[in-house]
């Protein structure tokens, strides 16, 4: 090398020096592509001397004012990562690119570690979210507790889960198995239960995750009789990770556990992802809960409902009856105090069919809710003779009001279920007298509408009443449901105007209401004459 | 109807054939009784299925009038003892509870069906239409 340098010029030396100098690596490469000069960061870089380099093709384009990176491969397989930068120069008289090297690897190692650890993150939050809603959907418990230990063996790595209830017998021990993944139930059953033992315990105690990269090298394996440790034949456990589901009420309702026959399989992301995973759990175990009690207490009101009013059948029957065979009988004489009698006797008489219909309409809209079917007993019948007879026997009961009947056509015969629809007409006109507290006249007309295609008998009951708030109006027809003007002013169930669409609409009728509070309210019903076969369904 | 019989005063000793009531209800059973009686006829009743069976079995009756929801033999039971024993020949007037009063008739061949609470007119009728034809 000194050789050349006494060819240099004075300048170019003072130029060599500063290059060497350079914490850079530094090369100097000619038109041809050869090497011609590498400074001591430069052989550092590369891992080779100056004497090797030149006189060497370089190896890499060479582009003037571009900034370009190079994998370069050491001698010795090693590989690292360069940021070049070149520039044109003269060197020795002679046009030549310099390019300055410097080693960017643990830059570079850097970056791509953390984006390696942004997408594991997206990957989690991802993976949570997609666990989260299938949880929240499912609101069967044995599927979802099924679903849960699936998904947390799934993420976790690990070779088999479980989830355990927090269900601790008289002895203050065994937790019963609920569900399992990745082993057969048999690898478990052959076995107590996870027991009350020093490893178990924190986790049904709700005290956090424990996560062991080897559970036999735990001071806390092995301390419990009868097998101090586990027992031979049971699935070979090394990686432990078990979790604790709580409750928004701070209830521990199980734990979840993994196993895997590795040591050190359980990473930190997979107690991450099993910690929210059982925050996720709680949640929809939760939910699950509240829904089969609900639903049960449900179930039970609707049997409860059908059961009483069957049984209410009987004593009303007794009643009824015994009020008859009385009148039958005062009937014979002919004195005025029988007179009276009698007429007692009809009013009993009267009571019993209009509880009956109550009764009635009670079971039908249970019975619809409970999923059963209700065949119609539809036979011809004449709407106005009906609505007369209602206003008939409602009359005695409507001292302050004047019920009125207007009917044209004078006879309207159809092809209805008798029975329910007188009780649909009382529960219409009753209504419209309850709730017309200051009397007023109440109108029910009947007439007819011809269409081409079907025939209608339209039914209005007008009243001078209360009138229900518009807001209300949408949700009257609903079970339960009463208008917010009357609730804790005039009794009732919200029963009545419910029995009466599912009658309306059995028929394959229709019913709206018009209403004005302090008005009054016009309920309209239109009943098609004749069944219609495609629409005629029990369940409608 | 001060005059009107108590119930186990009745029974096989009567010469004609009776109609037999079968309800669990004890106030049902008194009340239809009263019914049949104040129309002319002889009645029988039973407080559940087996009974009503029984009781049929000794003497033929000349109509049956049965409660569906009965203990130890229900509706059906009775009905089908019924045909076996004497086929079509006794009338069945089916009384129900609930609002299948129809269902059940059809499934056990009845003449006629009665929602309770029935009308005593509507069970007179029944009756003297079921032993007319």
């Amino acid at each position: 090398m000194s050789g050349r340098a006494g060819e240099e010029k004075p300048e170019a030396a003072g130029l060599r020096a500063i290059l060497d100098a350079n914490a850079d690596g530094v090369v100097v490469v000619d038109q041809d592509g050869i090497v011609c000069f590498a400074n001591p960061a430069a052989e550092q870089l590369f891992a080779r001397r100056a004497a090797e380099l030149i006189g060497s093709p370089f190896g890499f384009p060479l582009v003037a004012g571009a900034t370009t990176e190079l994998d370069v491969i050491r001698p010795s397989g090693d590989t690292c990562v360069a940021e070049m930068r070149v520039v044109e120069i003269e060197w020795a008289g002679r046009p030549a690119y310099l390019a300055s090297l410097r080693d960017i690897t643990d830059r570079k190692q850097a970056e791509a570690q953390r984006a390696e650890l942004i997408r594991e993150q997206a990957r989690t939050i991802e993976t949570i979210t997609r666990v989260g809603q299938a949880f929240a959907g499912a609101l069967d418990e044995d599927q979802l507790v099924q679903a849960i230990t699936d998904a947390a063996t799934e993420l976790t790595g690990a070779q088999f889960g479980a989830f355990f209830y927090n269900a601790v017998d008289e002895h203050g021990e065994a937790y019963t198995l609920y569900s399992l993944s990745g082993a057969p139930r048999e690898a478990f059953e052959r076995f107590p239960m996870p027991r009350n033992t020093a490893l178990f315990s924190p986790t049904f105690r709700g005290e956090g995750i424990v996560r062991l990269d080897d559970v036999t090298q735990d001071p806390r394996y092995g301390q419990n009789p009868p097998y101090y440790g586990m027992p031979e034949g049971h699935l070979p456990v090394r990686s432990y990770l078990a979790a604790p589901v709580v409750s928004r009420s701070g209830e521990v309702l199980g734990g979840l556990f993994f196993g895997h026959s590795a040591p050190g399989i359980f990473t930190e992301r997979a107690e991450q992802l099993l910690s929210a995973i059982a925050a996720q759990a709680a949640i929809a175990l939760d939910n699950a809960r509240l829904y089969r009690a609900t639903r049960d207490a449900v179930r039970m009101r609707d049997e409860f409902l059908a059961a009483v009013s069957h049984d209410l059948k009987n004593p009303l029957g007794a009643i009824k009856g015994t009020a008859q065979l009385l009148q039958r009988a005062v009937r014979r004489s002919n004195t005025p105090e029988a007179a009276r009698i009698g007429d007692g006797l009809q009013r009993i008489d009267a009571i019993v069919t209009r509880m009956t219909r109550l009764i009635d309409s009670l079971l039908d809209i249970t019975r619809l809710q409970m999923g059963q079917s209700l065949p119609l007993d539809r036979r011809p019948v004449d709407l106005v003779a009906l609505a007369r007879q209602v206003l008939d026997e409602q009359r005695p009961s409507a001292e302050r009001h004047e019920l009125r009947l207007e009917a044209d056509p004078p006879e309207l015969v159809g092809v209805w279920d008798t029975a329910r629809v007188e009780r649909m007409l009382s529960n219409l006109v009753s209504n419209a007298v309850k709730y017309s507290p200051n009397g007023g006249e109440i109108t029910v007309t009947v007439g007819l509408e011809m269409e081409p295609e079907q025939s209608w008998a339209v039914l209005v009951v007008r009243d001078q009443g209360l009138g229900i708030p518009a807001a209300d109006l949408p949700r009257i027809f609903t079970r339960f449901e009463r208008a917010g003007n009357v609730v804790g002013q005039i009794p009732g169930t919200g029963i009545g105007l419910a029995a009466v669409r599912q009658v309306v609409e059995q028929h394959g009728g229709r019913i709206t209401v018009e209403s004005q509070e302090g008005v009054g309210t016009t309920c309209t019903v239109r009943l098609p004459l004749a069944p219609d076969p495609v629409s005629d369904t029990a369940s409608a | 109807m001060a005059s009107r019989p108590s119930e186990p005063d009745y029974g096989s000793a009567e010469e004609r054939p009776a109609i037999l009531v079968v309800d669990d209800d004890p106030e049902l059973r008194h009340v239809i009784r009263w019914a049949l009686e104040e129309e002319g006829w002889a009645v029988e009743t039973a407080a559940d299925g087996q009974e009503a069976l029984e009781q049929a079995c000794r003497r033929r009756p000349r109509l049956v009038i049965l409660d569906m929801g009965l203990p130890r033999l229900d509706g059906n039971g009775v009905a089908a003892g019924l045909r076996t024993v004497y086929g079509d020949s006794v009338p069945i007037v089916v009384i129900t509870a609930d609002g299948h009063a129809v269902d059940k008739a059809r499934r056990v061949g009845a003449h006629a069906h009665l929602s309770k609470p029935f009308e005593i007119d509507d069970l007179c009728a029944v009756v003297h239409q079921a032993l007319s034809t």
